[in-house]
């Protein structure tokens, strides 16, 4: 649900990066991050724990400019991916505009994949949302797996009808990163307008 | 369909920046703000003894999860809330109330701050600042058809030259 300062002139919203743990969701915002000129974002904050991994989120907030004389700005956030931090995870999803699920190209995450997308939708019913009602798209990370599953398997778990947008990505040379960022955030845009208009 | 709320309305902005300002002068707070529950901010008034503000998103980013947190804390402890959230260091703190489900008023303390009259003088600034700040179907917003268009663009800009 996008916020609307009219006294800031400002509309804001939020954008999740989702996806089971070590598929690449804090790489996906450390690309952006380093990609995005230093004026149009903020600081990145990371929660994680010693090892680095994801403890509660990271987040990394954007301004894009104005139209209308309203300035649009995207708040970026990972959720912690391991199976146990769930109930962060929810948090997490609390008033959603749209969402990046970051699945791992590696044979042995492909359960681990299924099982978060799963998560997903279970997470979002909390909030009395279906995955279908709100912008997402998949992003494929790590195709540079030599062992890398074939892209048809992938989709079969997790779009078996091919409906929802796929992008492939090695997020840690920033292949793929602007590409699932851009899609989600036109449709986010677009529906907001949609119902705005 | 989800569809868009408008929290913070021009008429009423003037008014409740006056409310944080008094807030922060009579309490004494380095800063004082308003967000809601996505981690946005929608008013932020800072103390013209304090020192530079901390990055502001990323400060309420923390702060309402962290409020969330507690709340996920109560309700598995078998409670509705916390009805109390403070946080306290050696020379800063916050202290946080609930303004209504969607919103929160943040104080931001140093060590001349008097916690006490903070919490009094919060809890009176609710009702007055729930009337101010609700959620509205309001659509005064002048939205385009090819306002949607025009920030994809806009996120195109941003990675100019990077693709």
């Amino acid at each position: 649900m996008s916020t609307i300062n009219a006294a800031k002139r400002e509309i804001n919203f939020k954008l999740v990066y989702y996806g089971p743990g070590l598929s690449g969701k804090t790489t996906n915002l450390k690309q952006i991050f380093k990609h995005v000129p230093a004026e149009s974002r903020g600081d990145m904050v990371t929660v994680d724990t010693e090892e680095e991994r994801t403890l509660f989120f990271d987040f990394l907030p954007l301004e894009l400019g104005e139209v209308g004389g309203f300035k649009s700005r995207l708040h970026l956030y990972t959720v912690p991916g391991q199976v146990f931090y769930n109930a962060s995870r929810r948090l997490i999803l609390r008033g959603i505009d749209g969402v990046v699920f970051v699945a791992d190209s590696s044979p042995t995450r492909l359960r681990a994949n299924a099982e978060s997308f799963r998560n997903l939708r279970e997470n979002l019913a909390e909030y009395k949302i279906a995955l279908e009602d709100i912008p997402h798209v998949i992003q494929v990370n790590k195709r540079d797996l030599p062992d890398a599953l074939p892209m048809e398997m992938i989709q079969d778990v997790l779009d078996p009808e091919r409906k929802i947008d796929t992008f492939q990505a090695v997020a840690t040379d920033f292949q793929g990163v602007f590409e699932p960022f851009r899609a989600v955030s036109q449709k986010i845009f677009n529906k907001f307008a949609e119902v705005a208009v | 369909m989800m569809s868009p709320s408008i929290l913070l309305q021009d008429d009423s902005a003037e008014e409740v920046s006056d409310i944080l300002d008094d807030f922060i002068r009579s309490c004494h707070l380095n800063y004082a703000m308003i967000c809601d529950n996505q981690g946005f901010v929608l008013m932020f008034e800072s103390a013209i003894w304090a020192p530079e503000a901390p990055p502001i998103d990323s400060l309420a980013a923390l702060i309402v999860s962290n409020y969330a947190a507690n709340d996920a804390i109560a309700k598995l402890l078998g409670d509705e809330d916390f009805t109390e959230s403070m946080q306290k260091g050696a020379t800063s703190g916050t202290f946080i109330e609930k303004i209504n489900p969607r919103l929160l008023l943040v104080a931001i303390f140093s060590d001349t701050t008097s916690l006490g009259r903070t919490k009094m003088k919060s809890s009176q600034l609710i009702a007055p600042l729930s009337e101010l700040v609700k959620e509205s179907d309001r659509k005064d917003i002048d939205i385009t058809n090819e306002w949607g268009e025009i920030n994809t663009l806009m996120v195109d800009k941003l990675f100019e030259g990077k693709l």
